[in-house]
Parts: C-alpha cells; sequence; structure tokens
C-alpha cells in the first residue's frame, strides 16, 4: 500500500518576498564602462523575469552598505541583471573594488518605473524621446530596448561632462538610429546640455510637421530634469522622470524619500513620476541627506 | 467599502478613546520611526486614518543612523530593522513637525537620548510645536545601551521626571517600553515611569534579534543585530499590555506590535490597551491601514451590540472574574 501523504498544516507565511530579502549571488561580470562608470551582471532569475524599466533594486556589498541602483538591462531567459554604478562615495569605492565571483545581494524589482502610454486606436509605430544625463543612463537604456521590442521609434539624447563619460553610447547607438549627443566640452556631439540636445530634435519635429512624441522618458542629474520639464511644458510633451533620494528602506516603512505633503515616496510612488505630479512637491528644491536632515538643491 | 481618505469621517463612527486628557478620533496611531521624518509621511499615515501620528524619534545632534540593509523581512511574518534611529536632530525636524500640526494633524513627538538631560533638551523644544504628548523612546534595541536602559526603574524614573518638570503638565508624556518576554521587569519599569508622572506606557519597541544570510554567512543587516516587528512579535506584545494591565499601573497602556487588522487590535484593547499603535502593518497592508481597522471596528461594534469600544478595554480581566 502506498504511504499516505501527510496533511500539512502550514502556520508559516511564505518566505518574505524577494523586496525584502537580497538574492544573494557573485558578480558574474564586471566592466569598465567610463572612468567613473562601471557595469556588473549577476544572476538574479526572479528579478530578471519581473523587472519593468524605471525600477531599482538596492544592492548589499557586504560588511559595507546597500545601495539603490537602477536596473540597466536585463536577460530574462539567462536570468541576468545588469546595473552600472558611479564612483561617488564609500559604497561605490567599494562596489568598484569588487571582482567576478565576489557576492553581491539584490533586493527587488522595487518602485514604479516608465510607463507607454497606450496607443487608442493609433496604429504602431509611435514615436518615444528618451534623455539621459551622466549616471542617468542605465535606466534610459532599459526603456529604450524595452520600447523597441514593443515596436515604438526611440530617440535618444545622451548628454555627459564629457565624451568618455558617456555611458553605454555604443549600445545606444545599436539600438537606435536616432542618438544625439551632447557633451559640456564639446568633446563629442554638440557642445552644451542633453535639454538641449532634446530641444533641436523637438524643433526639427516642429519644422518637419511631424506628429509630436508620444511620451518623453528622462532620467539624470536633477538641474536637467527640472530643464526638461519646462521644456516639456513649451512643447506639451508628456514627460516622464526617473528621481533620486536618499534611500534606507526601498520599500516604503521608512519615509525618507517622501518629496511632498501627501507622502509620495520616491521608492514606492516612484523613482519615475510624469512630470504633471511634481508641482507642490521638493522636486527642484530639496532632498535629504542621510540624517534626515533638508538640504537645497 | 468604499475608503475615504479626507478627515471628513473622522467624528462619525463614535470610535473615540481617551489616553488621560487627550481624546483620538479613533485609536489607531502612526508608530514612531515609520514614515515620518517628514511631514509628508506624518500626513501620509493621518490621511489613512490615523487617529495620531507618532514622529520619528528625534535626539539633540543629527545622526545618520547605521549602514545598510537597514530591514530585511523573515519568514512567518516578521520584519528586522536596524535603521539606527537616524535623525536629523531635534532642531531641523521642528519645520516637519510644525507643518504637520498646520495640516491638521495629531502629532505625538517623539524623543530619544542617552540621559535625562537630553531628553529635557530635545522634550522642551518639542513642546513648542504643537504636539499634543510626547513619547519618550527608551527602548531601541540595536543602538548603543538604550535597550537595557529601558528596563531599569532608575533611568525611566529619572527621564520622565526630568521631562516632566521642563515642560509642565499642558503636554502628557507616555513612555515606549522595550520589546522584552521579561514581564516581571517590563511592569517594575512601567510602574517607574508612572510613578515618575508618565501619562501612559507605549508597549512594545522591537525585540531584539538576528537573522543571517546563509549565502553571505553574515548578518543579514548592515549592524548585524537588529530589532523584530510584525506578526511574529504579537502574541508577546499582547501579553506585555496584559501583565501591564493587570499589575497595579493605573495610567492607560497602548499596545504596539504585529497589528495587521481590526481583529488584532481588539485583541489588544481586550488585553487592556485603550489605543494601539502601527508600524510593520504599514508596510504590509498600505498607509489606509488605519482607515481600514476603524471600517472593521464599526462592524465589530454592530456584530456585538455595543456603541463605543470602550467596553472592550481590558474586557479579558471581567470576563475572568
Ligand atoms: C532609485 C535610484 C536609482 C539609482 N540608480 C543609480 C544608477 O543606476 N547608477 C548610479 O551610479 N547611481 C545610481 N543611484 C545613486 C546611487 O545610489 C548613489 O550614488 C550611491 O548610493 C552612493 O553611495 P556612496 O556610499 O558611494 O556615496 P556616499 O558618499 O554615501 O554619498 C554620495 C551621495 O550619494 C547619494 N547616496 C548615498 N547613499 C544613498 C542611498 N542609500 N540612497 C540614495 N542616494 C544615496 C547621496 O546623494 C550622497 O550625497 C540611484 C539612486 C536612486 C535613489
Ligand atoms: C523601520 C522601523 C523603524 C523604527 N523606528 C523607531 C523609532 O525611531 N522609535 C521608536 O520608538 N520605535 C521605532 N520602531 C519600532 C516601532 O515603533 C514599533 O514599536 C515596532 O515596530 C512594533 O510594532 P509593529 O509590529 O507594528 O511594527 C521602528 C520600527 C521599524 C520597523
Ligand atoms: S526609502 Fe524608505 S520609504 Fe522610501
Amino acid at each position: 500500500m502506498a504511504p499516505r501523504r501527510e496533511e500539512r498544516i502550514s502556520l508559516a507565511a511564505p518566505v518574505a518576498p524577494p523586496t525584502l530579502r537580497h538574492h544573494v549571488t557573485p558578480i558574474l561580470e564586471v566592466s569598465k564602462e567610463t572612468p567613473k562608470i562601471k557595469a556588473f551582471v549577476l544572476s538574479a532569475p526572479a528579478i530578471a523575469r519581473t523587472a519593468t524599466p524605471g525600477q531599482f533594486m538596492m544592492v548589499w556589498i557586504p560588511g559595507v552598505d546597500e545601495i539603490p541602483m537602477s536596473i540597466a538591462a536585463v536577460e530574462p531567459d539567462e536570468g541576468h541583471v545588469e546595473f552600472a554604478a558611479a564612483l561617488v562615495g564609500e559604497a561605490t569605492r567599494h562596489l568598484h573594488k569588487t571582482k567576478r565571483g565576489d557576492l553581491l545581494g539584490l533586493r527587488g524589482p522595487l518602485g514604479k518605473g516608465f510607463e507607454l502610454p497606450i496607443s487608442e486606436g493609433k496604429p504602431p509605430p509611435q514615436s518615444l524621446l528618451v534623455v539621459a544625463g551622466g549616471c542617468g543612463a542605465p535606466p534610459i537604456l532599459f526603456a529604450t530596448d524595452s520600447a523597441l521590442h514593443g515596436d515604438w521609434e526611440v530617440d535618444v539624447v545622451l548628454g555627459a561632462t564629457t565624451e568618455s563619460e558617456l555611458l553605454y553610447r555604443r549600445r545606444f547607438n545599436c539600438l537606435t538610429h536616432t542618438l544625439v549627443l551632447t557633451t559640456d566640452d564639446g568633446t563629442a556631439g554638440t557642445q552644451g546640455t542633453a535639454v538641449q540636445g532634446a530641444e533641436v530634435l523637438l524643433k526639427q519635429r516642429r519644422a518637419a510637421g511631424a506628429e509630436g512624441y508620444a511620451a518623453c522618458f528622462a532620467c539624470g542629474p536633477e538641474p536637467m530634469l527640472k530643464g526638461l520639464v519646462k521644456l516639456a511644458k513649451k512643447y506639451e510633451l508628456p514627460l516622464q522622470v526617473s528621481l533620486e533620494r536618499y534611500m534606507k528602506c526601498g520599500v516604503g516603512i521608512c519615509g525618507h524619500c517622501i518629496i511632498d505633503i501627501k507622502g509620495s515616496r520616491v521608492c514606492t510612488e516612484g523613482p519615475v513620476f510624469p512630470a504633471s505630479q511634481l508641482y507642490n512637491t521638493d522636486f527642484g528644491k530639496s532632498t535629504l541627506d542621510a540624517t534626515g536632515r533638508r538640504q537645497r538643491l | 467599502m468604499e475608503l475615504m481618505t479626507t478627515s471628513s469621517y473622522r467624528y462619525e463612527e463614535n470610535l473615540q478613546t481617551k489616553i488621560g486628557s487627550l481624546q483620538l478620533e479613533n485609536p489607531t496611531i502612526l508608530a514612531s520611526g515609520v514614515l515620518g521624518v517628514t511631514a509628508g509621511g506624518l500626513m501620509r499615515a493621518w490621511q489613512g486614518g490615523a487617529g495620531a501620528v507618532v514622529t520619528k524619534s528625534v535626539g539633540i545632534k543629527a545622526q545618520p543612523g547605521h549602514p545598510g540593509p537597514r530591514i530585511v523581512g523573515v519568514r512567518g511574518g516578521g520584519l528586522l530593522n536596524a535603521m539606527g534611529l537616524p535623525n536629523p536632530g531635534v532642531k531641523k525636524y521642528l519645520p516637519e513637525i510644525k507643518a504637520a500640526v498646520k495640516e491638521g494633524a495629531c502629532v505625538i513627538g517623539s524623543v530619544i537620548g542617552n540621559r535625562s538631560a537630553q531628553y529635557r533638551k530635545v522634550a522642551t523644544q518639542l513642546a513648542g510645536t504643537g504636539i499634543k504628548a510626547l513619547e519618550l523612546n527608551v527602548s531601541c534595541p540595536h543602538v548603543g545601551t538604550f535597550y537595557a536602559q529601558g528596563l531599569k526603574p532608575s533611568h525611566v524614573s529619572a527621564v520622565v521626571k526630568a521631562v516632566s518638570k521642563a515642560i509642565g503638565e499642558e503636554i502628557p508624556v507616555w513612555v515606549k517600553m522595550p520589546g522584552t518576554t521579561d514581564y516581571p521587569r517590563l511592569v517594575k519599569a512601567a510602574l517607574a515611569a508612572e510613578a515618575a508622572g508618565a501619562a501612559a506606557i507605549v508597549a512594545i519597541n522591537t525585540l531584539p534579534a538576528l537573522a543571517l544570510d546563509v549565502e553571505a554567512q553574515r548578518p543579514s543587516l548592515g549592524r548585524g543585530i537588529g530589532g523584530l516587528s510584525g506578526p511574529a512579535i504579537k502574541p508577546i506584545a499582547v501579553r506585555a499590555v496584559w501583565e501591564l494591565y493587570r499589575s497595579e499601573l493605573r495610567i492607560p497602556i497602548i499596545g504596539v506590535g504585529g497589528i495587521l487588522d481590526g481583529t488584532d487590535v481588539i485583541e489588544f484593547l481586550l488585553a487592556g490597551a485603550r489605543a494601539v499603535e502601527i508600524g510593520t502593518g504599514v508596510l504590509l497592508e498600505g498607509s489606509t491601514i488605519f482607515r481600514q481597522i476603524c471600517l472593521q471596528h464599526v462592524q465589530y461594534k454592530q456584530r456585538h451590540g455595543i456603541e463605543t469600544l470602550e467596553p472592550l478595554v481590558g474586557g479579558l480581566k471581567k470576563n475572568k472574574d
């Protein structure tokens, strides 16, 4: 007689979700993308399968700290995720010292990403404008790749201080026909800001009598985003921007990343916000430091 | 049922409770350290239906807190945290409290310190902001010696006396007790707080705990040790409230620990709490958890044929006698 399977009664909740506990895994690949930025590839199948462009992870450097990083690319079939980190301080200094095989912990995917508008009755292709400044390129790379897979046309503006800091330049080049480069010092593309680069494209489109972009996604330093919000108003461009705030939990419990009196959390309701939701917020004005002190931007 | 997010419903449901002289519109309070770093965070919970909101614990000087990871979820409904009491220092925090008070929220100020003099200085500054009570945090389980201090009657007594003397009787002083299963010690410390002039006891803070990551073979939190919260600690918190209630303690008790819904709150009321605070529940159920609980209480009252929540408070004792 086959043994009867024992009935199982479970009081235990399922294991904590991947947003609340780290998937600790060896680094598969580290590559130096610019003098200041390194990209990291790791195996994290649950994140790779579910992440959408604009979402982020909390990256744990064991023994050091845990910091938020946008997802730059995913390979759902292989289960790989990629992020790119600029060297700015203590945690990123340690991160830059890690090599292939070292362990990192990943928690995510977190937050709400970019949303492509649903085209009502309009046949594809529709066009999307994306604008990346400095180390804001990672989520924009992911968004570009994903929009192209959805048969969108994507025009890219990639800006940096100088030519060598143009992050993911080659990969953007492979993805799209329209790649406008801007550098502060004029070493590549047009001298100027990514906002100016975006305006050139918008003007061209207007002059050619073409329909406006159906959406614009942007990530970069806050002054750049502020400039874009102005531009978007002028050109009636539906803009979504990805914000950065100091994050202590990444899941909406600590309150450190809140940007308005309604309690909008960058880690949960963001990091991507429609520009229209940024009036009456701290956007472009102030941010909290590690202690919670308000700093003017 | 439709969830309303304006404050118009606040007075309509007969859910009021009194903590000494302070009347709350309902017994659900946002716990300290959750959302409350800014006025916006406090308002999020207030708009979510809380009867009051407790600020982040603030000290004299700005503190960055512990390195990450600062939270980790554990199987069985628990959350471990080691935030390390990050706070901007009381001076920089005053505008946030004032803004929340101006928006109409019932704000309770939470104070952290090492010695009585620090508590007194912070409390004095908070007193001028329009807060309705002060909560003295003598109980963080992952920062310095705070945890052990909270179970020492002499320390608790000194802190409460120093603060009460400095701020007078206008603002009631609540004392937030450490999470512990040493109930006799907890009761002794609470009695010391009462004798020193405390208006209410808040129990409990997180329980000292540890979680390890087996791949990294090290603690899951940056600080190493942490404090456990969430459903995993609820029976301990209910027991703590019960032990306090059946002791000689006469001041009101506010229960905290693992509350996710209305039945959890009723459990705390039956054990002797007059109100409850909710922390981890905000993460697990969202910031309208307060409103949801109130709606469940309206139904509970109907089912049990009672007009207010008052007859439930300490019901366990009555039913036992
Ligand atoms: C949603 C989000 C996505 C991000 N994506 C990327 C990315 O793809 N690539 C990239 O290079 N950077 C990204 N960042 C910024 C990155 O998290 C910080 O540069 C990093 O945390 C710096 O840590 P540090 O210890 O090296 O620097 P520190 O010396 O500690 O600080 C330098 C500055 O970094 C910021 N910072 C430090 N710690 C945090 C934290 N816990 N949360 C938020 N900001 C912090 C602060 O503004 C601080 O002033 C992102 C930030 C956020 C919020
Ligand atoms: C992320 C986090 C931060 C906290 N910070 C504080 C704090 O600053 N001061 C305090 O008195 N308690 C703090 N606590 C403890 C809570 O206020 C509460 O006592 C505890 O979490 C138990 O309740 P819960 O199970 O509803 O979360 C914190 C808890 C968490 C989860
Ligand atoms: S980082 Fe904690 S609430 Fe957003």
